[in-house]
């Protein structure tokens, strides 16, 4: 036995307050009702033989004094909150509701919030949570909270176009210090837990699912919506590849539809691979948002459509001085999505100190004797110069220049300095260029197109967006100081929420389920049956305590009104 | 604290009429007192025959029974019973005590006082009026006549509270007045703080003929139908202020019981030694049926 809302030693000493109190209630002189009669004539006799109460008088009415202090004592222990003891109500529990798209075919979801209320009102409010498992863990529930609090927070929660994220909660629950000693983690949904983390878990923690779904529910849904540059070489075009998964005893389907901004693209244009693939060639890179949708419904609507919106690709223009190696022209050249003009530049490359091209973006080239560093980039914005660092090195190709080969060649270090400035600038020197091979190297190509669409301020694009997985950050181009770039630099992984839009340096953008787990509806690992049902003992225990003190009371007006106690 | 009723709520026609079949009679009455139709102790030329006697010179020769005269040879006259009225003299309790409730007793008591005169001067006897507080005073002297009945109400409905009980002294008093002897009809609660005692000792110390009307209510003998007679209570006197604090329980309730009872037990002895009227008339009732009780087939003798 112990108490939810007062230690032990606190309701001891509450009793015994309360005992002294009504003790010296009882010997305090009281106040009289005073009552006119014609005579006192035969009260007289009757005042002799009862003499009212006074302070530190006799004590007159101890049956009176015990019958409220039990009153007393049993509000006193409902209050303070027993709880009963056993194995079974001892645990504490986490009741993990699962929100994603696992648990959003048919009835799922209803079920496994009927059964969580089912299972609340049986257990002790102060050793039991409720985390909503959606796009993000939310905890529904806190220790202690009143459960009714639960329907008005539930009121406005469905089920979300995102995988699980219960591996997460269990992952956080593997970590040292975290889990009580004893503790019941119960699953109530369909989401999958993998054995790797369910095998991670501490020894004191059992793991459960609350409801035994049937398995062998069909479905099938698109698994995969991306894009890459296209493969006929074109600069603003792309290669759009879908992928549609199912359940194993699905079948593939051959229902795809593809729309473009609204306007339903060709079936001529989609090219089916097998095995679910599909592929769109040279669609257009202009921003515009592509929707695929399999016609064919299932329980599970979610990974029925997908959306993705394309990159918005556009040629870079370039102002090229004569005056430099020829090599730089034949890569700019070389790239489809760069073009070399005299007017409407955008970016200029030229010797450093020549006033050409004007107050441009630029990729200069200096002499050694004149720049401290190999590479000196001028970035804009507020971040500080170790994130931008840190950021320009992916975005300019840097990391794929062979630094210690320059330096052995250069016979001095290969450095990159970086300053903040009004307009962004890369100047290099001019030496690695025509005396240490820079030129001859593979990342001469890829550090020339990436510099210039740097300085061109192009936005970074992403192949795709998928709900529930970081950012793919291989095309991040800008050092802008986004969201991306922040988490990056921290090593963290920037984790697209739910299926709909997100919003980055390129506006809003189209978030797709894309989970081959809750296509395939694949069960995870097998979870033991909950043990989180049933009456929890300690509600009894107040409820029979606030009765038995309403009797107590009854009894006590009963016997005020016969005349049987003062 | 409620009020009396006003000479228009207790001057009643109805309640007048109802109190026709009902008379009031003495076993006798005492001498020297106005014809009327009581039994008295004076022999003359009434209707009634009541004896012979010796005929002395002067007595009427119409009185000589000649028929004896015949037998015995000797004279002898009829004299006849007189009849006389009675003296009732209604003393009224009009202490604190009787205007305490609602309604007061008081209430009742007048009706009681306006029945009894009514009764009497109907019958040609004659009604004097006295109230008693701390101390006697005498509100209307006694007459008779059918015409008083109204003044007489005025009389009584000028009847005002006055302050406390003294019931034995009030007696003492009235005694000391040498009335007529006659039926002195006390009508009060007998709260007298002396006791029930007291209150006997005192009515003995009267010549008269005896009526005791108890004015009472259900709460004097059942105190837990009163609404604040519970818990812990201070119980003023209406008369005197006196407090008794006390705490209600049921030994204090069967205390009380126990001196009520006695007291009313007190009362009923005396009647019963004295061979004096008694009728314990219930103030929150209709007094009109409770007359009914005391004059049984529609007389009263005392």
């Amino acid at each position: 036995m112990s108490f939810a809302n007062l230690p032990l030693l606190g309701v001891l000493a509450g009793i015994a307050g309360i005992a002294a109190l009504l003790f010296l209630l009882q010997l305090l002189r009281i106040r009289h009702v005073e009552v006119a009669v014609p005579t006192t004539l035969f009260w007289r006799e009757a005042a002799r033989e009862a003499p009212v109460r006074i302070l530190r008088g006799v004590f007159r009415h101890p049956l009176a004094y015990l019958l409220v202090l039990a009153i007393c004592t049993l509000l006193w222990l409902a209050f303070a909150g027993p709880e009963a003891h056993d194995d079974r109500t001892s645990a504490y529990r986490v009741l993990f509701l699962d929100g994603s798209a696992h648990t959003a075919g048919g009835d799922d979801f209803e079920q496994a919030v009927d059964k969580l209320k089912a299972d609340l009102a049986g257990l002790p409010d102060g050793r039991r949570e409720v985390i909503w498992g959606g796009a993000r863990n939310i905890k529904l529930l806190k220790a202690g909270e009143d459960r009714l609090l639960l329907d008005r927070r539930l009121a406005s929660l469905a089920p979300e176009a995102a995988p699980s994220a219960l591996n997460e909660q269990l992952r956080l629950v593997s970590l040292p210090g975290v889990a009580p000693e004893s503790l019941e983690f119960v699953v109530y949904g369909r989401a999958p837990a993998e054995l790797a983390v369910v095998e991670r878990l501490p020894t004191g923690t059992r793991l459960s699912r609350a409801i035994d779904y049937p398995d062998g529910e069909s479905n099938h849904g698109i698994a995969a919506l991306g894009v890459n540059p296209a493969a006929s070489g074109r600069w603003d075009r792309l290669d759009l590849l879908i992928r549609v998964a199912h359940s194993p005893d699905a079948d593939v389907g051959d229902d795809i539809t593809v729309e473009v901004a609204g306007a339903p693209l060709d079936d001529d244009r989609l090219e089916r691979l097998g095995d679910g693939v599909a592929v769109v060639r040279d669609l257009a890179a202009d921003g515009r948002e592509v929707e695929v949708r399999l016609e064919a419904g299932d329980e599970l609507a979610l990974d029925n459509v997908a959306r993705l919106t394309l990159p918005d690709r556009r040629v870079v223009r370039v102002a090229l001085a004569d005056d430099l190696d020829p090599a730089i022209r034949h890569a700019v050249e070389a790239d489809p999505g760069l073009a070399i003009t005299d007017e409407d530049a955008s970016v200029a490359i030229r010797t450093r100190g020549t006033a050409a091209f004007g107050d441009l973006p630029a990729l200069e080239f200096a002499p050694a004797a004149e720049q401290a560093t190999a590479f000196e980039i001028d970035y804009t914005g507020n971040d500080s110069a170790e994130l931008a660092l840190r950021a320009s090195v992916a975005a300019l190709g840097l990391d794929q220049i062979d630094a210690a080969g320059l330096a052995a060649e250069a016979e001095r270090p290969v450095g990159v300095q970086l300053r903040q400035a009004e307009l962004p600038g890369i100047s290099v020197w001019e030496e690695l260029l025509a005396h240490y091979n820079f030129t001859g190297s593979r990342s001469f190509p890829v550090f020339i197109s990436r510099s210039v669409r740097w300085l061109a301020g192009e936005p970074a694009w992403h192949p795709y967006l998928a709900a529930g997985r970081p950012l793919p950050t291989a095309t991040v181009w800008s050092l802008a100081a986004d969201a991306e770039a922040s988490l990056d630099a921290l090593g963290a992984d920037y984790v697209l929420g739910a299926a709909g839009t997100v919003s980055s340096s390129r506006g809003d953008e189209a978030v797709a389920l894309l989970s081959d787990t809750v296509t395939e509806r694949h069960p995870g690992t097998p979870l033991l049956a909950s043990q989180a049902g049933g009456d929890f003992a300690g509600t009894g225990i107040v409820t029979w305590l606030i009765l038995a003190a309403l009797l107590l009371l009854g009894a006590e007006w009963y016997l005020y009104q016969r005349g049987l106690m003062p | 604290m409620a009020s009396a009723l006003t000479l228009s709520e207790f001057f009643d026609p109805d309640f007048l009429a109802a109190l026709q079949p009902f008379s009031l009679h003495a076993r006798r009455v005492a001498r020297d007192g106005r014809p009327a139709e009581q039994t008295s102790r004076d022999r003359g030329f009434g209707l009634e025959f009541a004896d012979f006697k010796s005929y002395v010179p002067g007595d009427d020769l119409r009185a000589i029974d000649w028929n004896i005269y015949r037998r015995l040879g000797r004279l002898f006259v009829r004299v006849f019973e007189e009849r006389r009225d009675l003296p009732v003299y209604l003393l009224v309790d009009r202490s604190s005590s009787m205007y305490l409730e609602d309604p007061p007793r008081i209430n009742a008591g007048l009706r009681v006082a306006l029945a009894l005169a009514s009764i009497a001067l109907g019958q040609h006897d004659s009604i004097g009026l006295f109230s008693f507080s701390g101390v006697l005073n005498i509100d209307a002297k006694a007459a008779a006549g059918k015409h008083r009945l109204v003044s007489f109400a005025e009389r009584l409905a000028l009847l005002d509270e006055r302050d406390r009980t003294d019931l034995t002294g009030t007696l003492g008093e009235l005694a000391g007045h040498r009335l007529r002897r006659g039926l002195l009809v006390v009508i009060s609660d007998f709260f007298d703080p002396a006791g029930a005692d007291e209150v006997a000792r005192a009515l003995t110390l009267c010549r008269h003929r005896l009526l005791l009307v108890q004015l009472v209510k259900k709460t004097d003998a059942d105190p837990t139908l009163h609404a604040d007679l519970h818990g812990d209570l201070r119980l003023l006197d209406c008369e005197s202020g006196d407090a008794v604090d006390l705490t209600v329980t049921p030994a204090t309730l069967a205390r009380y019981r126990e001196s009520y009872r006695e007291f009313n037990e007190r009362l009923t002895r005396f009647a019963t030694d004295y061979d004096a009227g008694f009728v314990r008339i219930d103030a929150d009732e209709d007094v009109l049926d409770q007359l009914g009780g005391l004059f049984e087939s529609g007389s009263l003798v005392v």
